[in-house]
């Protein structure tokens, strides 16, 4: 079907589905680790805890020790996106005051917690 | 990056799903970063909803996780099993709204809507979402599978199951109703000019 085929209820639809089609952004850091603690439980639900696969202790993952703290991980991280983005007046004072107007901690980035760096 | 993610960044898919139901957590990483980005648009695109989108990309991976101990390499591909598995999740939600009726069509619906997306497109968007959560299930999986992920028909047969000529014929009565249910909403989305 070429463009001048189409109806006017073609058309009308084509509007419909093409704002339907817009770019999704990628999934964040806490959608990631929700999916990753899934499959931390499901492993362990199984009986196959991931500590005894050897992979599952290499590099940063290894490091905040397995499956077993992701759900914690993931919960704080969540925690921490939040007061990120709308901290608690006493929270932000006592920041201000201690630590300065401008504070920014990153302990792992996308790069780090996907493996994609180097 | 390290030897074992080396190790499985070529690997297919299945045999990264056989070697996480084996145990392995590593294959669950890298099977996340490959599969949830396009699960979670399928989601968004055909839920119109950032949050509800992220609950069912989240379940949908429960259940790639779950079926891992009895995934048979060869005997399905896993992104086929997924786009069937995010259809169902998404028209499940889509049917609680039909309660609603379409009088909440065009509401600003997402709190988090994509930078992307302009407001009439978000209003377009939420108003062709909650058109297919008035079609029947399988009417609204065909014409997404077709119209918003773009599949091919052969491909969404294989994903529903159903004869070619049975996704044409869904796709078909589908859109019908579409036009129907939408056609009462041109001027407040938009379409003065058309």
């Amino acid at each position: 079907m070429t463009i001048t085929d189409k109806t006017e209820d073609d058309l009308l639809l084509d509007g419909f589905f093409e704002a339907a089609r817009a770019p999704v952004p990628a999934p964040d850091a806490a959608l990631t680790l929700r999916v990753l603690a899934d499959a931390g439980r499901e492993l362990a639900r199984q009986g196959l805890p991931a500590a005894a696969a050897p992979r599952a202790q290499t590099g940063w993952f290894g490091f905040i020790g397995g499956w077993p703290s992701l759900s914690g991980l993931a919960a704080a991280t969540a925690a921490g996106v939040w007061i990120g983005f709308a901290p608690p007046a006493s929270l932000s004072d006592v920041t201000s005051a201690v630590l300065g107007d401008d504070l920014s901690v990153s302990v792992f980035s996308m790069e780090n917690l996907l493996g994609t760096e180097g | 990056m390290n030897a074992s993610a080396d190790q499985w960044s070529e690997a297919p898919d299945e045999a990264l799903l056989v070697a996480f139901g084996n145990g392995d957590a590593e294959a669950a990483r890298i099977l996340t970063s490959r599969l949830l980005p396009r699960v979670l648009a399928q989601a968004q695109r055909m839920l119109g909803n950032r949050a509800e989108a992220e609950d069912a990309a989240q379940e949908a991976m429960l259940r790639l996780w779950r079926n891992a101990g009895n995934w048979r390499q060869g005997e399905a591909r896993i992104s086929t099993w997924l786009y069937r598995v995010v259809a169902n999740l998404c028209t499940d939600r889509l049917r609680s709204r039909r309660s609603v009726g379409l009088d909440s069509i065009a509401e600003p619906a997402d709190p988090a809507p994509s930078a992307a997306e302009s407001m009439v497109d978000q209003q377009r968007h939420r108003a062709l979402s909650d058109a297919l959560a008035q079609l029947p299930e399988r009417q609204a999986q065909a014409v997404a599978l077709r119209h918003l992920e773009g599949l091919a028909n052969p491909e969404i047969a294989e994903i529903m199951d159903i004869t070619v000529e049975a996704v044409e014929s869904l796709t078909a009565r589908g859109k019908r109703s579409l036009v129907a249910l939408l056609a009462g909403r041109k001027a407040e989305l938009g379409y003065d000019d058309h």
